[in-house]
């Protein structure tokens, strides 16, 4: 009797340590980033026939300085390119207008080969999903 | 007798249960990453970005706001994008404005989807109005994250 009120001790115990191990890792996640592996890719810019350039976005912060074609992925799985102009809707004219485009239905717009003139398939944009955030 | 088969009995629920907990504790997303835009000061307004990061989902969120002023409805998009490992852009939402106020230090979110699995990078896009226009400010990006298949 006895030495099985000590085994259900050392179980409790064991999974104990595991489940505070557990949740540890998962605070120590945005510290440490245990899943980051690669480098953020160098940008590099080439300019089609067109004098359009055409790339990869990732690592461009500013958004002015992004390509003209962005390197992105069709939803028939092909490799192309969105056109900057297409993928980010102009600005409303005023906050009143903002308000009123919240819902905004997703859109598709084309994705080119770096000729930036043959479709090879489309890019679905999501529709905005606003919240409020904690800070 | 008796009372011996009620606490094996016991000894297989408490195991059960702390199966659970174990199980549903490892589910739990743990916070990957957050990568923030450079600050934005605008006529004594300033307005932040960031792009936040959940380790075990595909879900980059974008979040923007003011820091020093109340922003009224409509003054603050953001949009948040994924890129795959190979610098592809995978998914984009559209801007999405505030509906209400925003005192200093609330935040605007928008929350992109990314199906299937695999690493991918995140960044966001804030555009806020100041002296009758809107500006554009970008996030800087998040380390590549992983998506569990």
């Amino acid at each position: 009797m006895k030495t099985l009120t000590k085994k259900l001790g050392f179980i409790v115990a064991g999974v104990a340590v595991v489940v505070l191990g557990v949740g540890a890792g998962s605070a120590a996640g945005a510290a440490i980033n245990p899943t980051s592996t690669a480098p953020i890719p160098v940008v590099e810019y080439k300019t089609n026939d067109s004098g359009e350039t055409y790339g990869s976005a990732v690592g461009v912060v500013d958004p002015e300085n992004e390509p003209d074609l962005i390197q992105a992925v069709a939803t028939n799985g092909r490799e192309g390119y969105v056109r900057k102009t297409d993928l980010v809707e102009p600005a409303p004219a005023s906050p009143e207008e903002a308000s009123q485009l919240r819902a905004t239905l997703g859109r598709a717009i084309p994705v080119y080969s770096s000729d930036g003139k043959s479709v090879v398939g489309e890019f679905v944009i999501q529709p905005g999903q606003g919240s409020v955030a904690k800070g | 007798m008796h009372r011996k088969v009620n606490l094996r009995k016991r000894k297989s629920l408490l195991v059960a249960f702390l199966a659970a907990v174990l199980f549903s504790a490892g589910a739990v997303p743990a916070f990957a990453g957050t990568a923030y835009s450079s600050w934005g000061s605008y006529a004594g307004h300033q307005h932040r970005a960031e792009i936040r990061t959940y380790s075990t989902y595909g879900n980059p969120s974008a979040v923007g706001g003011p820091t020093t002023h109340t922003d009224p409805a409509g003054w603050v998009g953001v949009l948040a994008r994924g890129y795959a490992s190979n610098g592809s852009l995978i998914v984009q939402t559209g801007y999405s404005y505030n509906n209400v106020s925003l005192t200093p230090g609330a935040l605007w979110s928008n929350v992109a989807t990314i199906t299937g699995n695999g690493a991918y990078y995140a960044s966001g896009t804030i555009r806020y109005w100041i002296n009758g226009a809107y500006v554009n400010q970008g996030t800087t990006f998040t380390p590549n994250q992983n998506i569990p298949g």
